[in-house]
């Protein structure tokens, strides 16, 4: 795939920095890479193998697949230690590009995805170690010299998840940039690297191949590669989408601008416009009225070679955009920090005609145009200037640590995209954190590491007032312990809340009354770290009709006797005493646990 | 004669003020000790609770509980979290061994069981419904004279609204609720006073004209119909729907509106906006039996955005509560929200200001007021007559001083009521003082007006009265709210208590609604001639009562264009005045009183030289004019109450 090399000044490493922060939350669209068979590879040695399905439990040294496609499986063996030959190429080589990919690894494993076959994020056994190295799940690995490595870069948070989970990274990476001699002119960079959730690189430089690359030189493209002699690993749901430069532009643009004289092109088509003149670029600062004003921008756009291309604007009231004469995103309200307009449409190489209007009538809010246009493959090209988004300033990080002892913070949370009103979260010095809905008694997610983030309801008037995890959280479904089949919607009504009661180390035990019997909600952290203790006691009469609901997913298997994968690989339940059934509930399993006065469970990730 | 005896009198006035005697200032009577909070503890302060073994609880917007020791004391005092991890408190009470804490929603108790001083058990009382939005907030309890709690409930800003939320609500032991009355939207504070009756301040808003104090009774609806959605409910007093408001309101006052809406209740005493604070919140009535000063079974309502209390006082006028607000004390270190009496009759003032601005600058604090002893010459009460306003003073004021009629104004206006978010004032008139008739003690005075209004705010005015014992009044403006005249004979005037014809202040009658023409120094349209300006100056504002950009560079003569976009949550101006007048403009747009709004609070001075008019929040406005001929650096500053001594600006001509 032919990559345009532009030189490129050092400073305008930092302007990508400002386009890239907005380009950003247009995720590009990612296409699977095709785990059907091995045909997306360079001679894959017989080692790698395509499956159906990997399990392990948490303290197993070994996968276990099952027949079928859909997940790239390395069987590394012993013998293969450190050999070379082993690793997995791609056939597509990649510049810049945004990968995803669950990955999975039995105990003490050991692999790594180097991008461009040359830099390396690590992949690893990490569970509960409690200061993430280069060499930890996520790190940028070391450099070598001499027999010394160097400037590796630890992941900010130890985010594993225990072995035999599918655990899940995000990587954006751009290349290094060359002039037209070939010098090097900027570094390879990760412009993040998330794992499970939580950010844990963002916008670092790597200086040179990492250890064990398989060139020590650097080039504008390379196959992606990942390393087969240290471990067995699993990848699934593997996607991305190069990110590489092209050549489109506005060109001949002119600006009308009316200060609240229309609402409507059609309008604005019968006065005379407040001001007018050419314009760069597509640019919000032709109005100098921040309140209300009508905007257009009329021009060219230049397209180098024939695709679909995909345009988001981003405004501050209702836009529309205009090409060779059709409405390709129609008019329609949206706002700086919500989800893009969008609209696509092929287009063949050449010149085209690009309106794009903007009708401000919202005084509260701040004025910006954003206008981005894609293409598979390639990076989104901003035809806005960069100052028409306004300035903005990230609010400062509040936080709760729960370093020395237990701290309890009460919010609002949101949870798989709802805002629940009354959630407390409880944060243990052992470094193992929770949330639980209090008008359900659910269990709703779990973490490791940093306690809380209070940012959004402690900064000025704290709006959202939600809180987060400062960790990679382990989200469960929330549901009430008692269980009712007959139920449509999935909650309880009448599961009241009767409030908690503090351990000697701070610790919230949960009171709820249900149908006349007491039930008492004890979360703990388990002593080796693994994860959660939950104990649930029911007292009165009549909780042998009871079913306790221990776990609610799409899929719940058995590993072994007592251990359960639920949501095939997301977290395990261990059960040590009592026997849990499989049931039902509409479309989805449920763990129960029947007629019993008291069950303790761990919740291990 | 009787001209020169008045003019003898101003002189004496005037002279004896610039002895160090007669000029006197809140500090001479109260002082205000400051609680010193450790630094690693953000005592964001939401309630407190006043115990009886010399400990004050309190429990702020991060949901911590502390206690404190030694508040009263000058010494260091002593800080212990008794409890944490409830969703910003803004109410405490201790009753029985046991807190009981309103969170957003819930309604706690927390006790410590195990005795250890940390809270073990927290049990809700009962849940409130939440939409999940910020505005959502919960306030007190406060017990009644049943052991039952009361609670109000903040309306949310958005489109979805949790049950009961505009509401007072009766919360009893078991946990269930009875609704009491609605209309509430921002009922920051209320109290319950010795003879179990409720009242709550509400601030400045949609709906809201005005910050008020209103006396809640059961099925009362008290202005906002945000809440009225809840009317369905069977346990409801009242039916009444916002369709039903709706109909009725096209802007006209309250009083207007009240005659149609039975179940609307009237304010009790409206606080003014800007004149007397701008965010209304707790009140507390005075049963310390004179621990607090004179001002026993009066009441004190504290000001969030101002930092400050005020007083009040009422009286029942054809059986409904109406009455006076007057100015008590400013410079609390924070927004004033929450406020207590201590053991010792002092006041505790509870403080934050994260998120609204207030003019004590820090961000949250704990204070004390404290009686010295001293009694303050003021005006102790205002009462109505069936055609006048009585005035009773603290102490025995001057005869000469008491019989001028020099020395009041009184004057009338009110506010719209409609859905928008406050109001200006509307038809504000002078009042003709035709009599005066002082007490031969000197402890009162009648003024007897040729008519009071019904369902009016009445101003009144001192000018510079003193005691006998040549005491300055402390504050001299008091706001009475005539919601009803009382019955009664005229009063009788003998000659030599009538007023003629001619004394006194005559205010210019306003026309409200008419907007300011564009001025010499207010030109919102570029001169013709000028073809275009030479700079645009573009001005906006930073939070915490700042413009965004301090400093512009200019030539002399140069023609300029000035847009201020008025980014900020408050309304703003920007007047550019002559070198090292801003201090002194600033100072002229406060003492503006209700002229103010009309005139943009730009006072009529050669030393302004150029303004914008009053910018709501996110609006703007250009104007044009040339840079001063003389190099030199001009000023240009806010001058809406309270912002002129921070939100300024420099224009260097060069």
């Amino acid at each position: 795939m032919k990559v345009t090399i532009k030189p490129v000044v050092l400073s305008s490493l930092f302007s990508f920095a400002v386009i890239f922060a907005h380009a950003q939350r247009m995720k590009p669209s990612l296409k699977d890479v095709p785990l059907q068979n091995l045909d997306a590879f360079q001679s894959p040695h017989g080692l790698w193998q395509v499956a159906g399905n990997v399990s392990a439990a948490y303290d197993d040294t070994v996968l276990t697949s099952t027949s079928g496609t859909g997940v790239l499986f390395n069987n590394y063996n012993r013998g293969t230690q450190f050999k070379p030959g082993y690793e997995l190429k791609t056939k597509v080589e990649h510049g810049d590009m945004v990968l995803e990919a669950d990955i999975m690894v039995p105990r003490g494993s050991n692999s790594g995805i180097y991008f461009q076959s040359r830099y390396e994020v690590q992949i690893y056994d990490s569970w509960r170690r409690p200061i993430p190295y280069p060499s930890d799940l996520g790190g940028i690995y070391e450099r070598w010299k001499d027999g010394k490595g160097y400037e590796g870069k630890a992941p900010l948070v130890n985010a594993a998840f225990a072995p035999g989970l599918w655990q899940h990274l995000e990587v954006s990476f751009q290349a290094p940039r060359f002039d037209a001699n070939g010098t090097k002119i900027s570094p390879a960079r990760f412009n993040y690297v998330k794992l499970n959730g939580i950010t844990i690189h963002e916008n670092i430089f790597v200086s040179g191949p990492t250890r064990s690359a398989a060139f020590e030189d650097e080039k504008p493209i390379g196959s992606l590669l990942i390393q087969g002699d240290h471990g067995q690993v699993a990848l699934r749901n593997l996607k991305w989408a190069l990110q590489n430069d092209m050549d489109v532009k506005v060109v001949d643009l002119s600006y009308k601008y009316y200060e609240k004289t229309a609402k409507t092109p059609e309008e604005a088509s019968r006065v005379k416009p407040s001001s007018e003149g050419k314009a760069n670029a597509i640019d919000v600062r032709v109005a100098p009225s921040k309140e209300e004003f009508f905007i257009r921008f009329d021009g060219k756009l230049s397209i180098s070679a024939k695709d679909e291309y995909l345009f988001s604007m981003f405004p501050s009231g209702t836009a529309s955009l205009e090409i060779d004469g059709k409405k390709l995103i129609p008019p329609a309200r949206a706002w700086l920090n919500s989800q893009p307009l969008r609209g696509t449409m092929e287009l063949d190489a050449g010149t085209h005609s690009i309106s794009v209007w903007m009708h401000k009538d919202n005084p509260w809010e701040a004025a910006g145009l954003a206008v981005f246009a894609e293409r598979w493959g390639y990076k989104a090209v901003p035809l806005h200037a960069l100052p028409s988004i306004p300035e903005y300033t990230p609010a400062p990080l509040y936080t709760v640590k729960a370093d020395k002892r237990t701290e309890i913070v009460r919010s609002f949370m949101m949870h798989k995209g709802k805002k629940l009103t009354h959630v407390l979260s409880v944060g243990d010095p052992s470094g193992l954190h929770y949330s639980y809905d209090l008008l359900q008694g659910g269990l709703l997610q779990a973490w490791r590491g940093d306690f809380l983030n209070t940012t959004d309801m402690w900064h000025e008037r704290g709006e959202p007032q939600v809180a987060a995890p400062l960790g990679a959280p382990m989200v469960l479904a929330g549901s009430c312990p008692v269980f009712d089949e007959t139920l449509v919607k999935d909650s309880v009504a009448d599961y009241t809340y009767r409030g908690y009661t503090l351990s000697a180390a701070g610790a919230p035990r949960f009171k709820y009354i249900y149908r006349g019997l007491s039930i008492v909600d004890e979360i703990k952290p388990d002593e080796q770290g693994r994860g959660l203790t939950r104990t649930l006691t029911v007292e009165g009469g009549g909780f042998d009709k009871l079913q306790l609901r221990i776990a609610q997913a799409s899929k719940i298997s058995k590993i072994k006797s007592g251990l359960y994968s639920i949501d095939d690989g997301s977290y395990f339940i261990e059960v040590k005493s009592g026997t849990p059934d499989v049931g039902l509930y509409q479309d989805r399993q449920v763990l129960l646990m029947r007629g019993t006065n008291s069950i303790t469970y761990q919740l291990i990730w | 004669m009787r001209r020169i005896c008045i003019i003898i009198s101003l002189f004496i006035g005037l002279g004896v003020n610039a002895q160090k005697q007669g000029v006197q200032s809140e500090k001479d009577f109260y002082i205000l000790k400051t609680i010193s909070i450790p630094t690693d503890i953000r005592l964001e302060v939401g309630g407190i609770a006043v115990m009886s073994d010399g400990r004050i609880a309190v429990c702020t917007r991060r949901g911590e509980i502390w206690i404190i020791q030694n508040a009263y004391g000058n010494g260091q005092p002593h800080f212990k979290r008794f409890a944490s991890g409830l969703h910003e408190s803004l109410g405490l009470a201790y009753r029985d061994g046991a807190f009981y804490c309103v969170q957003r929603g819930e309604l706690t108790r927390i006790e410590d069981r195990d005795g250890d001083g940390n809270a073990d058990s927290f049990t809700p009382v009962t849940l409130f419904d939440l939409s999940g939005t910020y505005h959502e907030y919960a306030y007190g309890p406060v017990f009644d004279k049943n052991g039952d709690m009361l609670v109000t409930l903040n309306l949310s800003l958005a489109d979805v609204h949790g049950k009961w939320h505009g509401w007072l609500i009766k919360v009893k032991p078991d946990g269930t609720i009875e609704p009491i009355a609605a209309g509430m939207r921002s009922p920051a504070g209320f109290n319950v006073n010795s003879k179990d009756e409720v009242f709550y301040a509400d601030n400045q808003g949609d709906w809201v004209g005005s910050g008020r104090v209103t006396h809640l009774e059961k099925g009362d609806f008290s202005g906002n119909p945000g809440g009225l959605r809840w009317t369905v409910d069977p346990s409801s007093p009242l039916k009444l729907k916002e369709e039903d408001v709706r109909k009725v309101v096209n802007g006209a006052p309250m009083h207007e509106a009240a005659k149609k809406i039975k179940e609307l209740k009237l304010p009790a005493v409206w606080f003014p906006h800007t004149l007397m604070g701008i965010s209304t919140a707790d009140i507390l009535e005075d049963n310390t039996n004179g621990a607090f000063g004179p001002f026993a079974g009066q009441y004190f309502v504290a000001d969030q955005g101002h930092s400050k209390i005020m007083r009040m006082t009422l009286e029942k006028v054809q059986g409904k509560y109406q009455g006076a607000c007057y100015p008590f004390y400013e410079g609390f270190a924070s927004g004033l929200i929450r406020l207590r009496w201590g053991l010792d009759g002092s006041i505790f003032g509870g403080m934050t200001s994260r998120g609204w601005a207030s003019t004590g600058k820090e961000e949250y604090a704990l204070q004390r007021l404290v009686w010295n002893g001293e009694t303050p010459f003021e005006m102790k009460n205002v009462t109505a007559l069936p055609d006048g306003l009585e005035i009773e003073f603290t102490l025995p004021a001057d005869a000469a001083g008491l019989k001028n009629p020099m020395n009041y104004s009184i004057s009338s206006f009110t506010y719209k009521y409609h859905p928008d978010y406050g109001s200006p004032i509307i038809n504000n008139r002078a009042r003709r003082i035709k009599g005066i008739i002082p007490s031969a003690d000197g402890m009162k005075v009648k003024l007897v007006m040729d008519s009071v209004l019904a369902g009016y705010i009445h101003e009144i005015k001192l000018g510079n009265m003193l005691s006998k014992e040549r005491r300055s009044l402390l504050h001299s403006v008091a706001y009475y709210t005539m919601n009803n005249i009382p019955d009664g004979a005229a009063t009788v005037l003998g000659q030599d208590q009538k007023v003629s014809m001619h004394a006194g202040h005559q205010m210019a009658v306003t026309t409200p609604g008419k907007p300011v023409a564009p001025t010499k120094k207010r030109q919102t349209k570029m001169p013709a001639e000028w073809g275009q300006a030479d700079k645009v100056l573009k001005l906006g504002t930073k939070p915490g009562l700042k413009y965004d950009i301090i400093k512009f560079e200019v030539k002399a003569g140069s023609k300029l264009r000035l847009t201020f976009n008025n980014n900020d949550d408050m309304t703003h101006n920007v007047v550019v005045v002559s070198p090292g007048a801003a201090d002194e403009i600033g100072n002229m747009a406060i003492n503006l009183g209700l002229k103010g709004p009309e005139m943009n609070y730009v006072p009529s001075s050669a030393k302004v030289l150029y303004h914008t008019g009053l910018l709501q929040p996110n609006s703007s406005e250009s104007i044009y004019f040339l840079a001063p001929d003389k190099p030199g650096e001009y000023p240009f500053l806010c001058t809406y109450p309270g912002h002129a001594s921070v939100m300024r600006g420099t224009l260097i001509v060069k």
